[in-house]
């Protein structure tokens, strides 16, 4: 039997999340708020001026709950999983899973990436259900929508698309006629996981740069690579993340060719065993 | 006759290829090794025992992830206890200094192996994932010298104190092997860093306080079959109050007293299992002239165990 736990990132969130683990975690939940200068709890629990879907405040947060998540897990049994993923966002706290960096350096560097996502302006992203991969990169191609990126392989037919805001709605009316079942315009602020968002890459391998990450000690798989992270590439592929593509499909598949292999989803919600019960069984 | 303590040691007594010399020649410490293993590794996804006896490339390196070693210590301990007790030996009293108060409550029959290992491992766990990193570091001088060179120790706390001239320090990662032992070095004085990855008994171990506590709080350990002494308090320990080993971990240690107290009473035979032998040692150095206590060693990075067993058992 092999035990993968996964981590899921933004469109999870929601209001309540964590409720039991904070009391059960002072120390790090004091630590996160002195890093964030808020508190995570009222955040998650209460949202008071409705900031928790809003990307500087969802990442912290949802990193905050799947690291707490998972350290009550762990700790409960003392049981490891033999491997471990996450999604965007969700790959930080499968990397704190992996004993990369520990937890107040991991809400240092989520906050860094949610400021920096969050500071990109004039993009958008579709969410194309009902075409496959190859139809949607036809479907850019000869209708010449050139500046639309794939921002996540989420399933066989689960497709997420960034690009600019002016040119998003050709690009969902192109879908639309392509055959797909639904195009839904997603509530973010930029176009994530795309060439727009260049800069927010770049500042963020700086400061990357001076932070001291471990080996991992449980094997991890990378978003980008859809490979197990290799300490000396850990850097460079989570600066790479933001501009490139989630390859989930094939970070599963990766996954689903472990002997006997069982999944727990760590965190807030069940879209990533959604995911998976996709990409299992494409039909 | 003397009577006789078995003494556990903890944190920092460890090294790879502990207990190697009995693991290959006793049956009865095999069995136990074998029987801890098929606890821990499937938790940790790893055999203890392919990690402490597979040949290794540097046999000196130090022995550090704390989900290994925290179940390797106590399961080395109880694995000679066993050898012992099969070889016709019973303590009147057992020991336990930190981790080996865990060891002892195994011993004494008030807690099973399988659960004071799986306790332990989610213990480490939680160390691991939520703990402040650190070191800890053996000084060989009076720990006044803390108070003589107080700007040396600003970010240290004094963790143990084992005998005349020794003493142990915790401090926050980088403190230690970047400030205190080079100026203890300027200052002529011998120190040692000791081969662990948190300041433990120390105020850096409050930031686990909470979790730690839930997770000793589901034990409910039996009573001891034979008495328990603990270095954290000096006093017995019945085993009730599970939270008292959280209090092992987190407080300073005065294990000369210990000794001393012990001393005031009667002579003993103190018998060290743990791996490297350093209470025998820190015993040695606490026992008055003419005393007629005998501190005894089994384990050490030296191996030669068999030979050290059958000098105790005869």
């Amino acid at each position: 039997m092999t035990r993968i736990d996964l981590f899921p990132g933004q469109g999870s969130q929601k209001a309540g999340m964590g409720e039991e683990l904070f009391p059960l975690y002072p120390r790090q939940v004091a630590l996160a708020d002195e890093i964030l200068g808020y508190s995570i709890e009222e955040l998650c629990l209460r949202d008071p001026d409705g900031q928790l879907n809003r990307t500087l405040y969802t990442q912290p947060a949802l990193f905050v709950v799947s690291a707490l998540k998972f350290l009550h897990r762990v700790t409960g049994s003392g049981c490891l999983p033999h491997f471990v993923a996450g999604h965007s966002l969700g790959e930080y706290s499968a990397l704190f899973a992996a004993g990369v960096f520990d937890f107040g350096t991991g809400v240092r560097i989520v906050r860094q990436r949610a400021t920096l996502m969050a500071q990109a302006q004039g993009g958008g992203m579709l969410a194309v259900i009902g075409l496959k991969e190859a139809e949607i990169r036809r479907v850019l191609e000869e209708g010449h929508h050139a500046g639309i990126d794939i921002a996540n392989l989420n399933a066989p037919t689960q497709t997420v698309v960034s690009g600019p805001v002016d040119d998003l709605p050709a690009a969902q009316a192109a879908f639309e006629a392509a055959g797909a079942q639904m195009v839904v315009r997603l509530p973010v602020s930029a176009a994530f996981h795309s060439r727009y968002m260049a800069e927010a890459e770049a500042a963020f391998a700086r400061f990357l740069e001076p932070i001291a990450l471990r080996p991992p000690s449980i094997p991890v798989l990378s978003n980008v690579s859809a490979r197990l992270h290799e300490p000396a590439e850990i850097k460079s592929l989570l600066a790479r993340q933001i501009t490139h593509p989630v390859r989930w499909t094939e970070c599963m598949r990766w996954l689903l060719a472990r002997p006997e292999p069982e999944f727990t989803e760590v965190g807030p919600g069940n879209v990533l065993t959604g995911l998976l019960r996709r990409i299992r069984n494409p039909s | 006759m003397k009577k006789t303590i078995w003494m556990f040691s903890g944190q920092g007594s460890q090294y790879y290829g502990m207990g190697r010399d009995l693991y290959e020649h006793e049956p009865v410490f095999r069995d136990a090794m074998k029987e801890g293993d098929a606890v821990v590794a499937p938790l940790i996804n790893r055999s203890l025992l392919e990690i402490l006896y597979a040949p290794r490339a540097n046999r000196f390196e130090p022995f550090l992830p704390i989900m290994q070693t925290h179940p390797a210590i106590m399961l080395v301990e109880v694995a000679l206890a066993r050898l012992l007790t099969h070889r016709g030996m019973r303590p009147d009293f057992l020991l336990g200094y930190s981790l080996g108060e865990y060891t002892a409550l195994v011993v004494s029959g008030a807690l099973t192996l399988e659960e004071a290992l799986t306790t332990l491992v989610r213990q480490a766990a939680l160390l691991e994932y939520a703990a402040p990193r650190g070191a800890m570091a053996a000084i060989l001088e009076d720990p006044e010298i803390t108070r003589r060179w107080p700007e040396l120790f600003a970010e240290c706390e004094v963790a143990g104190v084992h005998f005349n001239r020794n003493f142990v320090v915790s401090a926050p990662e980088g403190v230690i092997a970047e400030r205190l032992l080079p100026g203890l070095r300027e200052r002529g004085i011998s120190a040692m860093e000791l081969p662990v990855l948190f300041p433990f008994h120390s105020r850096w171990m409050d930031a686990i306080a909470t979790p730690a506590n839930a997770i000793l709080s589901a034990l409910t350990p039996k009573p001891p079959a034979i008495p328990i002494l603990s270095a954290a308090t000096g006093t017995l320990w019945d085993g009730r109050n599970p939270g008292h080993l959280w209090e092992a971990t987190r407080c300073r240690i005065d294990f000369g007293a210990v000794v001393t107290a012990l001393e005031a009473r009667e002579s003993w035979r103190y018998i060290d299992l743990g791996p490297s032998g350093s209470m025998a040692t820190a015993v040695k150095y606490n026992l008055r002239e003419g005393s007629a206590s005998e501190p005894l060693t089994i384990m050490t990075p030296y191996g030669n165990e068999r030979k050290h067993l059958a000098r105790i058992t005869g």
